[in-house]
């Protein structure tokens, strides 16, 4: 081959290169398999040059360095290839590398597959190397042919799955290929002479890099790509010129006839510009090809700047603020801290170790918080340590950063001030922080700290749409959006909610002040929030009331936690040192789905049931509401003597009520005698406990008391009423809310009281509500109301008679009355169940 | 890194705003500094065992204001029973090495103080910061290098001055003339007879010595040459100086004078400390041609002020103690009523041209809060456009009227005084002490009024008094020894007068006259009282 070792050399050469340029990359897997290409092609096509040259120390030992090249070629394909397809580790790689390992100790030992060739002299009087094949060399190769039959298979199976890849694999297909293609060309008459392997092997090489190009698996230093190109230059320059001077020497001096000074000058103009071109395109190669780090972290943060946009979450912002720092500068650990609600700390939020102690935090008075908010930069501790403001540092301060191995401290800033800090520690091999790493710090502080201020106005903005200013519970539009939502999820499940109503505490307020009271609204909401913990949410329902909604709670573990909560509420004040003892007790009232409640509406009211069943029992207690009773009967039985307990206290109230009533209008006492009979009657036949009966009692018994205050010529009057003296009636209802809302222990009966003239349709008073939407209690007493009104002889019309009152009942059902609960009412007085009061 | 590698790596400017960036404060962020410091070392004190008897069961102060409000001002026996027994478990925080000095002459031997790791970083630094300044010409340009030979003319430890070479040779390798190993093994003047010779084979670059010290050294350089053993020292003397003495001596001999050191050595800088400094400032600028830049340092305050380039006043470093300031009217009230509250003030509440006696709260972890000192500085002015400051600067006035200070060696009260007469059983009936200077040098005058009747049988003439009573100033102050013999000084006048003269002087001003530093005026009456024929006047009368 002789003319043509500058090919050997220019392979080794390219080989070199591809090799240092690769070491200095970043390393993974295919980038190691990509080596090991690498280094097979170096011992092969070095081991072959150096033998053919003849270099010391032997032709014996080139010869098996060429050859372990040769063979650990074939495995180091197969591995390669292996690793591009991310195919899964098998035993069969282990069992090729010690197949090539035995195959080399073997032949290296005994020349047994293919012994050294000697060195003759040809006829033209050139070395010629001469082999003596036998044939055990079939071994020899046959090993490597299977490896890569081996390999081809693995290729095409991935291949066969993955079609995206095509593109990706074509390069290193077209490579092989082309290696085969040199291979062959050796042994064509028409490249006699010519190393066509070893110049299909410098082509395959190029594809291949190419291919891992393709993948952006490079990321290289510029400062030693450019090392690399002065030794590629000077070696390749170096080749060129030992074989281009004598031809070159000659061509000028033929051609131009210079004289053999100028000549030289020449040549030596010629070869300075050549060596200079050549540097340039290598390192525009090298700019080309391999992704800087600048441009690595030009694109890391466009990557951040455009994830940091999508969200709104302040802990995933800060997640990918450190995952972009991460990448492009290696730091051992990363902190961030962000400043408390009240501006008055910042507390480690993130961390990129998740075990590391979160419980730092840096006080706002901290002299270093006032440097970066000065500076509004990226500041470095070793020149933090040498500003007059560290003077002022605290000694557990300036421990603490040493603790922390913080060495540099970007803030987070907005026009209002400082938001938060990125720490960084110590960076990896203890390199110091460049003048890149600052400028790129610099650039992700301008991106993070919008990123953190957008997710932290929007954070804080969803939080006050969400929760209550006092105690930072839910409020209760929330409440209601959590509550639909947990039904919704909980189809088939169950789903409790606890209502909590603190007792008397407009009494308390009344005795220990307003912001007292507010002071044990925010200790019962921490109670509360404590005890609940995760598994359910705490809403401030009303002004004095807390509302708790657990999923998959049923009524008695519902009930244990509802007693929990209460013993500690009633215990809240006991440690205090102060001279009253500021008892507070709290009334609770459960209902659950399936168990009492079908429907979120239904789960509300029942619950809302159980708290008064709670108050009127004498408070500080928690009960659970059971349901409708599917047999009325029974519930008669034990219902009476349980009213005589329970409802005494208010039986004066109502009594004192009613007698009012009596003397001013006696047919109104009368009326509503008889209407709280037919209500609590109807209420019994249709299925409700003995409590919300109670209710439709006391409802009906007061649901005229309004009328007090209507004038009783209007009230008696035989005509027609006018419409002015007409909205003076109807104004009974908003009298009598205004005279039950002054009894704090009656508030229950305002819903069937303000509801009792509501219609079925929508169009009664004062509301206008309709359907649903009118409370039971209400309907229940608007059908007893005017079934009364219609039985019962006024001065202004005759009485109807139950027939007839019956049927203008089933007539209007649906537009004034309930249709679910007339014809219940009906029944019951055609059963003789409802007896007709007397007129 | 260490001062000495940023001296290297040429970090001048940075160098500069490190150590001296305190010079450009203006008076908030001074106080905010001193305000935070204060706050963490009350954190640190209302923990200790110390500062829980100090409060005596109250509730810790929250603030600086409740801080000063429940603590009384305090003077060393408030510490005496923690210090003196070195329990430094019950301090505000662990110290490292205990400082001592005497405390007051004839009747406490010494007292001692804590120095903590963090107070020594300041400590460090602060004095890093005034190697700086004396080797400055103008603002941001200095000329210390880690070469430069120091001339140190102090004590060793356990004195506070002692500390000052270890502090330094921790941050740059300074060589101290003579090594700090050898000088602690050495006598005053051994010291400063070696110092010297190493410095003439050596050359100095730094000298910093007391005031009065440093003058007396000074003057040695005189006898540079004259009789048989200055002959040998100058064969060790380095080429370069001897050509310089060679030239000086032909100098002086024209200018007929005497040989002084700027003739030898060419300093960088000079600092002094001490009291009387302002006594010896202007015959050290002449003896080295270098003005001596002072600064102050004490042994409960550790060092806490110093001159800059102008040598025209004091600043206060922020970092090393919480002052407070006590008019110079309501520190006389002190002395006249007992049990008087006087009023503080602090850094940016004190007025230029008013004197105050310093109050210190060592910070850091420190053992001592409103500390009186028992010095007094007057405030020149709240900024300077010469340096650029924009906060208050001071100069040393003298320790507080009841001490007498001479040359910053004694600390005389009027017990020591008092404790003299009685060993001395010289028949004295009644004396005052003033602090006097003649010729611009720091004297005690002692006016005393002899016991009548005692006269007679009595040998009492001024010589007599005044030698019985230095032997016995002698025998009971190890200091007052010192003066005499590393400064050959004589303190100590007298002046006798007519019997009579303190009674009558009370009867007639009606007032008693403080015995230690009474107001001049006062002193003025007593001695016009004393030429008058009272007697007879009181006869008459």
């Amino acid at each position: 081959m002789g003319s043509f070792a500058f090919i050997s050399i220019i392979a080794l050469l390219c080989y070199v290169f591809l090799l240092l340029a690769l070491l200095a990359a970043k390393k993974n897997t295919i980038v190691n398999a990509f080596l090991l290409i690498l280094a097979a092609l170096i011992l092969w096509t070095g081991g072959s040059f150096c033998m053919r040259m003849q270099l010391w120390p032997g032709l014996k030992i080139w010869y098996d360095v060429s050859i372990l090249g040769l063979t650990l070629l074939a495995y180091a394909f197969y591995f390669f290839v292996s690793r591009f397809a991310d195919l899964k580790k098998t035993p069969a790689g282990k069992f090729w590398l010690a197949v090539i390992i035995i195959i080399n100790i073997i032949n290296v030992a005994t020349g047994y597959f293919l012994a050294a060739p000697k060195p003759e002299i040809s006829d033209e009087g050139e070395v010629i190397f001469v082999y003596q094949y036998t044939w055990a060399i079939i071994i020899l190769f046959g090993a490597c042919a299977l490896i890569i039959l081996h390999m081809l298979y693995n290729l095409f199976r991935y291949y066969k799955n993955n079609t995206l890849a095509k593109g990706q694999f074509m390069p290193i297909l077209i490579g092989i290929i082309v290696l085969f293609a040199g291979n062959i060309g050796i042994m064509l008459p028409f490249f006699t002479g010519f190393p066509t392997d070893i110049l299909a092997g410098i082509i395959n090489a190029l594809f291949m890099f190419y291919a891992l190009y393709k993948r952006k698996l490079f990321q290289l230093k510029l400062v030693i790509s450019r090392g690399t190109c002065y030794v590629v230059t000077a070696g390749l320059s170096f080749v060129i010129f030992y074989y281009m001077i004598s031809p070159l020497e000659k061509l000028i001096t033929e051609k131009f006839s210079l004289s053999s000074r100028n000549t030289i000058l020449v040549i030596v103009v010629i070869f300075t510009l050549f060596a200079l071109i050549l540097y340039y395109a290598l390192k525009r190669f090298l700019d080309k090809i391999f992704i800087r780090d600048e441009i690595m972290q030009a694109e890391s943060l466009k990557n951040f700047s455009l994830n940091a946009s999508k969200s709104l979450d302040v802990s995933e912002i800060l997640k990918e603020i450190t995952n972009v720092i991460q990448k492009s500068i290696s730091v051992r650990k990363i902190f961030i801290c962000i400043a408390d609600k009240k501006n008055s700390k910042f507390e480690v939020l993130h961390s990129t170790n998740p075990l590391e102690n979160k419980k730092y935090n840096i006080n706002v008075e901290n002299p270093l918080i006032a440097e970066l908010e000065k500076n509004n930069e990226c500041l470095m501790m070793k020149d933090f340590r040498r500003t007059t403001e560290y003077k002022s540092m605290w000694e557990a301060e300036k421990k603490q950063l040493q603790e922390l191995g913080i060495e540099c401290a970007v803030p987070l800033m907005d026009d209002s001030g400082m938001m938060g800090i990125v720490f960084l520690c110590e960076k990896e091999k203890k390199a110091g922080f460049t003048y890149n790493d600052i400028v790129f710090l610099n650039s992700v502080k301008s991106i993070g700290s919008i990123a953190v201020k957008n997710s932290r106005l929007f954070e804080q903005a969803y939080m006050e749409a969400r929760t209550d200013d006092l105690t930072g519970l839910l409020n209760r539009k929330y409440f209601y959006e959590i509550l639909q939502q947990e039904f919704e999820n909980n189809t088939g499940g169950c789903l409790s909610l606890i209502i909590l109503n603190l007792d008397d505490f407009k009494l308390y307020n009344q005795l220990y002040g307003i912001k007292e009271g507010d002071n044990a609204l925010r200790k019962v909401a921490r109670i509360v929030k404590a005890s609940v913990g995760a598994s359910g949410h705490v809403a401030r329902y009303s002004g004095k009331e807390f509302a708790i909604i657990l999923p998959k709670y049923d009524l008695l573990s519902s009930k244990n936690l509802a007693e929990i909560i209460r013993k500690q509420i009633m215990n809240m004040n006991r440690r205090e040192s102060d001279y009253t003892f500021k008892m507070l007790t709290v009334s609770g009232g459960i209902s659950s789905i399936p168990y009492s409640a079908s429907t979120v509406k239904e789960l509300i009211e029942n619950a809302d049931m159980a708290i008064y069943k709670v108050k009127h029992s004498g408070k500080n207690a928690v009960m659970v509401h059971v349901g409708r009773n599917p047999n009325p009967e029974e519930r008669t039985a034990t219902r009476s003597e349980s009213k005589e307990t329970i409802y005494l206290e208010y039986e004066q109230t109502i009594g004192a009520l009613t007698a009012a009533i009596d003397t001013k209008d006696h047919y109104t006492f009368k009326h509503s005698r008889n209407v709280a009979y037919y209500a609590t009657e109807l209420a019994y036949g249709y299925g409700m406990d003995e409590d919300f009966i109670e209710i439709v009692r006391e409802s009906a018994l007061l649901h005229d008391v309004g009328k007090i205050g209507i004038p009783e010529q209007i009230l008696n009057k035989e005509d027609k009423l006018s419409d002015e003296e007409f909205s003076t009636v109807k104004g009974h209802v908003e009298n009598s809310i205004g005279i039950i809302r002054n009894l704090p222990s009656l508030d229950y009966v305002i819903p069937a009281v303000i509801g009792h003239h509501e219609r079925y349709d929508g169009n009664g008073y004062p509301r206008k509500i309709a359907g649903n939407d009118i409370p039971l209690s209400a309907r229940i007493l608007c059908v007893a109301d005017a079934f009364d009104a219609m039985t019962t002889k006024r001065p202004y019309k005759a009485p109807l008679s139950v027939g007839e009152s019956l049927q203008r009942l089933q007539e209007d059902a649906g537009l004034q009355f309930d249709p679910e609960l007339v014809p219940i009412f009906v029944g019951l007085v055609n059963q003789g169940v409802i007896k007709i009061c007397e007129d | 890194m260490k001062f000495e590698e940023k001296l290297k790596k040429r970090q001048y400017s940075q160098l500069w705003q490190e150590y001296c960036g305190f010079l450009d404060l203006d008076i908030d962020s001074y106080m905010n500094i001193q305000n935070r410091l204060m706050q963490e070392q009350i954190s640190l004190w209302s923990k200790c065992e110390l500062g829980r008897k100090m409060l005596a069961g109250k509730q810790p102060p929250k603030t600086i204001e409740e801080f000063r409000e429940m603590v009384p001002l305090t003077t060393y026996g408030d510490y005496a029973d923690f210090l003196l027994q070195k329990k430094g478990d019950m301090l505000p925080d662990e110290p490292v090495i205990w400082i001592q000095t005497t405390w007051e002459c004839g009747k406490h031997p010494i007292k001692v103080a804590p120095y903590t790791s963090s107070m020594l970083d300041t400590y460090r630094n602060n004095i890093i910061a005034c190697l700086i300044l004396c080797t400055s010409t103008e603002k941001g340009k200095f000329n210390a290098r880690e070469t430069d030979k120091f001339l140190y003319a102090l004590a060793p430890l356990p004195y506070a001055t002692g500390l000052m070479p270890l502090a330094l040779n921790e941050e740059i390798s300074i060589e101290f003339l003579p090594p700090v190993k050898d000088a602690m093994q050495m006598t005053f003047s051994e010291r400063n007879k070696k110092g010297f010779k190493m410095g003439l084979k050596k050359g100095i670059d730094i000298f910093f010595g007391l005031g009065s010290v440093a003058y007396y050294v000074s003057l040695s350089v005189s006898t540079l040459g004259k009789g048989s053993s200055g002959k040998s020292s100058l064969m060790s003397i380095s080429p370069k100086i001897l050509t310089r003495f060679l030239i000086a001596k032909y100098l002086c001999k024209k200018e007929n004078r005497d040989l002084k050191p700027k003739d030898l050595f060419k300093l960088k800088g000079f600092m002094c400390a001490g009291t009387d400094n302002r006594c010896y400032k202007d015959d050290l600028e002449e003896l080295w041609g270098v003005r001596p830049m002072e600064l102050f340092a004490g042994t409960e305050p550790s060092i806490i002020g110093t001159e800059t380039w102008t040598r025209n006043g004091m600043y206060f470093f922020p970092d090393a103690c919480f002052y407070e300031f006590i008019p110079e009217a309501e520190m006389l009230r002190t002395f006249e009523e007992e049990g008087y509250k006087p009023a503080t003030y602090l850094m940016n509440e004190v007025i230029p041209g008013q004197k105050y006696e310093l109050v210190i709260s060592v910070l850091k972890g420190g053992a001592f809060v409103r500390y009186r000192v028992g010095d007094v500085y007057e405030c020149v002015g709240l900024e300077s456009r010469e340096e650029g400051t924009r906060i208050p600067r001071f100069i040393y006035i003298d320790r507080i009227p009841t001490i007498i200070d001479i040359a910053g060696f004694t600390r005389i009260s009027e017990h020591s005084i008092q404790n003299v007469i009685e060993l001395s059983g010289l028949p004295i009936e009644n004396w005052v002490a003033v602090k006097e200077y003649r010729q611009n040098r720091p004297l005690m005058h002692i006016y005393v009024e002899m016991k009548e009747g005692q006269i007679l049988n009595t040998a009492v003439s001024r010589e007599i008094l005044k030698e019985h009573l230095t032997i016995y100033f002698k025998y009971v102050d190890s200091d007052y020894q010192d003066l005499k013999k590393i400064l050959g000084m004589d303190p100590l006048e007298i002046t006798i007068l007519k019997c009579g003269t303190f009674s009558f002087y009370e009867k007639s001003t009606s007032k008693k006259l403080r015995r230690i530093n009474p107001q001049p005026y006062d002193v003025m009456e007593l001695l016009k009282i004393d030429k008058k024929d009272f007697k007879l006047m009181g006869r008459r009368g």
